[in-house]
């Protein structure tokens, strides 16, 4: 692979070029050859390995701005979604083959030396919404981590959809937030999972998986109307 | 293998891909190339400095106190690089892939203050609570020392720390806990620190609690 330093008049070029592709790889123009074509026959059994890379890369990759933040670091030999796919399909993964299931107790976006979300709750509000808190420990400096941001991960384990959260921002020191699951992902069950990461972006903390939710269509439909009724959108 | 002629060019040593060394009076730099495998001896070394910075990475603002006036080996260490020295020789134990940390042995503080003594740690309610002799009789114990404590959650790679708490004359400090529901293991360290801040004394293992809360 090489890396594209000089840019021509007309910019770089993406895609193939006979035996050669031009790309972006790590936010670097890269030249490589073609991938091989696929042996494989289609419709022919996957390996485990391959199941699991499915399964995990089906999730992992609707959170990539925050595996960015949480795991992409210059000394890291990998890149941060490489490494959250590595680490996760190792650790977070139960069962046997061909019944493999997420371990999202497990499961990580960040790993860091920052203090966690220790404590606290998730709750679900009766209209649509729900409510996350959690603690600050008694011996840490809010002068220093107060401002931590958070960032709040779900996932609807049925439908294997997600949602993320990057224009809502509450820090460390204000000790709960609330979010509104979005329609699409009811009815069903939604784990949640936060980290913090610092304002300049150096530090971040662990994940911690903070719970399951059920919402209900209900209660979705009921507030959709009511909402309607009042001109706001839902 | 290249001749490296211009000798204010030359950093010895492995730099990227290539390393240049002195062979035969000369300087030469080679392409420094892969290993297919890693020997046990290099696969343990890796393990136990990841042992280590799991033990350390919680407690860096700690460290940062603690070993601030501690003598190092080499000017260009930082503190951490201290803390690496005195633990990953010491602290950790096993032979690969068993390497564990040895929590007795961790070494968090070295000074000349005197360290604390008939010391005892203790969990009810979510309080943890120290307490220790003031011994103020002994030379260079003084009633302003204040107290620095260690609470480290191993299992999920988390600490607590009091960078400046009672003072010694105190006997006593308290550190409440999160709420949490569960059971987690807690190792314990303690140290003073004078009220100067300019020496501290050997950091003690105070021992383990065992939190479980349902």
């Amino acid at each position: 692979m090489g890396i594209i330093t000089k840019k021509g008049a007309i910019g770089t070029i993406n895609g193939r070029t006979g035996d050669v592709v031009t790309t972006k790889w790590r936010r670097t123009d890269v030249v490589k050859s073609t991938p091989e074509k696929k042996k494989k026959k289609k419709g022919a059994k996957l390996q485990p390995q391959s199941v699991k890379i499915g399964l995990m890369s089906k999730m992992l990759s609707k959170f990539k701005k925050q595996i960015q933040i949480g795991l992409d670091k210059k000394t890291n030999k990998l890149p941060g979604f490489q490494m959250a796919m590595e680490y996760n399909i190792a650790h977070a993964i139960k069962g046997e083959d061909p019944n493999f299931e997420i371990d999202y107790e497990k499961v990580i976006f960040s790993r860091g030396s920052g203090d966690i979300a220790w404590g606290g709750s998730l709750t679900l509000l009766e209209d649509n919404d729900f409510l996350l808190t959690w603690e600050t420990l008694s011996t840490s400096n809010l002068k220093k981590n107060g401002q931590d941001l958070i960032h709040v991960m779900v996932w609807e384990s049925t439908k294997r959809r997600g949602a993320v959260y990057s224009s809502q921002t509450a820090t460390r020191a204000e000790l709960s937030t609330v979010r509104r699951i979005p329609g699409t992902l009811i009815p069903g069950t939604i784990h949640v999972w936060v980290f913090f990461s610092s304002p300049d972006g150096k530090t971040v903390s662990n994940t911690r998986y903070m719970g399951s939710l059920q919402p209900t269509l209900e209660n979705y439909l009921f507030n959709k109307q009511e909402s309607q009724k009042s001109g706001k959108t839902l | 293998m290249g001749k490296a002629l211009n000798p204010n060019m030359i950093v010895p040593g492995r730099r990227g891909d290539y390393v240049t060394y002195q062979r035969l009076g000369q300087w030469v730099t080679r392409f420094a190339g892969k290993p297919e495998r890693r020997t046990n001896g290099q696969l343990a070394n890796e393990m136990s400095m990841a042992v280590t910075n799991t033990l350390l990475s919680p407690l860096k603002d700690f460290i940062k106190i603690s070993l601030k006036n501690s003598p190092k080996k080499k000017k260009t260490w930082s503190l951490y690089n201290l803390a690496v020295s005195l633990n990953k020789p010491g602290a950790i134990t096993g032979r690969f892939p068993e390497i564990e940390v040895d929590y007795s042995k961790a070494i968090f503080a070295v000074g000349v203050i005197p360290v604390p003594v008939n010391h005892q740690v203790s969990i009810a309610d979510s309080v943890v609570s120290f307490t220790w002799e003031a011994d103020l009789q002994t030379a260079g114990c003084d009633p302003t020392d204040q107290v620095m404590c260690i609470i480290l959650f191993p299992e999920i790679s988390q600490g607590m720390t009091v960078l400046h708490g009672a003072l010694r004359a105190e006997e006593k400090q308290s550190i409440v806990l999160p709420t949490f529901t569960g059971k987690l293991h807690m190792e314990t360290y303690l140290c003073f620190i004078s009220g100067d801040r300019e020496s501290v004394s050997n950091s003690v293992y105070t021992g383990q609690l065992v939190w479980d809360k349902q």
